[in-house]
């Protein structure tokens, strides 16, 4: 019983992981400053930095600082 | 003996160079990087003496603050404070100034937190559709396609935080609405949420002007605490006057038009924060209407009673 829920729960782990959102990743562009940022599939966004300078973008993006 | 030697001299130098190399990039790097948190700073500082908090308890200075103060939220992201809610505002405001009873960061944030989860358990479905959409970015009928895509996704907050679909915003939205367990986990999310945001804007406030609290930590008068409730709504930065923020704008509009290879819309007309604002969309007219606006002053002036 315990090893079916063991195989059940890490089948729903390893589910979530292929599943999961796109990889995350935080870039510094200086606190306040605003960036173009372009992902893999070409969709584009403006951010701007937090008051540490800092911007959370997909992995795969590219970021154009204004 | 000579060769060993000449080559131990090479790697030597070679290893001195390269560590030269090295502490001059760190070093620029890090010139920059101060530079531009100075920049960052004086934009904060530019943002506050246009609002100019009054000095002293005196009608006269408490309501001039407060015509800047509404004059800043409607031309940044056309949050508008009614004669009454602007009346009482006032009347806290006067009262902070004379008795020195001042609001702290959990108040603000407990306050807040009734006042959003509140609103949003009560949104109906059309307003829901209309917060989500405007979460997703500026639009407009020219924008270039690529921008245009970039909305199938919404960003909770201007740093690219929260990023999800807009079905995954829905649900998250109607996991708050009924009273259940969940719907009370979320309003306890939200409720952090909120202060961990209160908290991230008191800093920077702090940071670029120490006395911005009389000296405290970040103990509010009711009229700091409604521009710290502003700028955690909207996710205005409060940096830069209104020249400033224009600037910004004009550059965003060049360069989103160099990387989308199309014209992209004029900033012009345009407010760079709230809803379709042109450098953060939030759904400030939903979150700040009449009706939250007149029950977070309240609700401060309470706090200060």
């Amino acid at each position: 019983m315990k090893r079916q829920i063991l195989s059940v729960f890490l089948t729903s782990l390893l589910i979530a992981a292929c599943n999961g959102p796109a990889r995350v990743c935080v870039e510094f562009i200086g606190a306040g400053r605003t960036a173009i940022i372009t992902d893999a599939n070409g969709r584009q966004t403006v951010v701007t930095a937090d008051q540490n300078g800092n911007v959370t973008i997909d992995c795969n993006s590219t970021v154009e600082t204004v | 003996m000579f060769k060993k030697s000449k080559g131990l001299f090479l790697a030597l130098t070679l290893l001195s160079s390269l560590l030269a190399a090295v502490a001059v990039v760190s070093y620029t790097g890090h010139e920059t990087e101060a530079a531009r948190t100075a920049d960052f700073k004086q934009q904060v500082r530019n943002a506050l003496n246009e609002i100019s908090f009054p000095a002293d308890g005196s009608l006269a200075a408490v309501e001039s603050a407060s015509e800047r103060l509404t004059g800043f939220l409607s031309y940044r992201a056309g949050v508008l404070l009614s004669d009454w809610t602007a009346d009482r505002l006032i009347d806290a405001e006067k009262r902070s100034k004379e008795t020195g009873k001042r609001i702290s960061k959990d108040r603000l944030a407990e306050l807040l937190a009734k006042i959003a989860v509140n609103k949003l358990r009560n949104l109906s479905e059309e307003q829901k559709q209309s917060a989500i959409d405007t979460i997703g970015g500026f639009d407009h009928p020219d924008l270039p396609e690529s921008f245009a895509r970039g909305r199938e996704f919404v960003s909770l907050r201007a740093d690219g935080t929260g990023n999800m679909t807009r079905a995954e915003l829905s649900s998250h939205i109607d996991s708050i609405r009924g009273e259940n367990a969940e719907s009370r986990i979320v309003a306890s999310m939200i409720r952090n949420a909120i202060a961990l945001e209160i908290e991230s804007v008191c800093d920077a406030l702090l940071d670029a002007d120490p006395e911005m609290f009389g000296g405290t930590k970040c103990e509010m008068t009711p009229m700091q605490a409604l521009l710290v409730s502003y700028a955690v709504a909207t996710d205005d930065q409060l940096a830069g006057n209104r020249g400033d923020v224009s600037a910004k704008m004009a550059a965003i509009e060049s360069a989103a038009s160099d990387a989308s290879g199309s014209s992209y819309p004029s900033h012009i007309g345009h407010r760079p924060y709230g809803a379709n604002g042109y450098i953060f969309s939030t759904p400030a007219d939903v979150l700040l209407d009449e009706g939250a606006l007149k029950d977070l002053v309240l609700g401060l002036k309470q706090e200060i009673q």
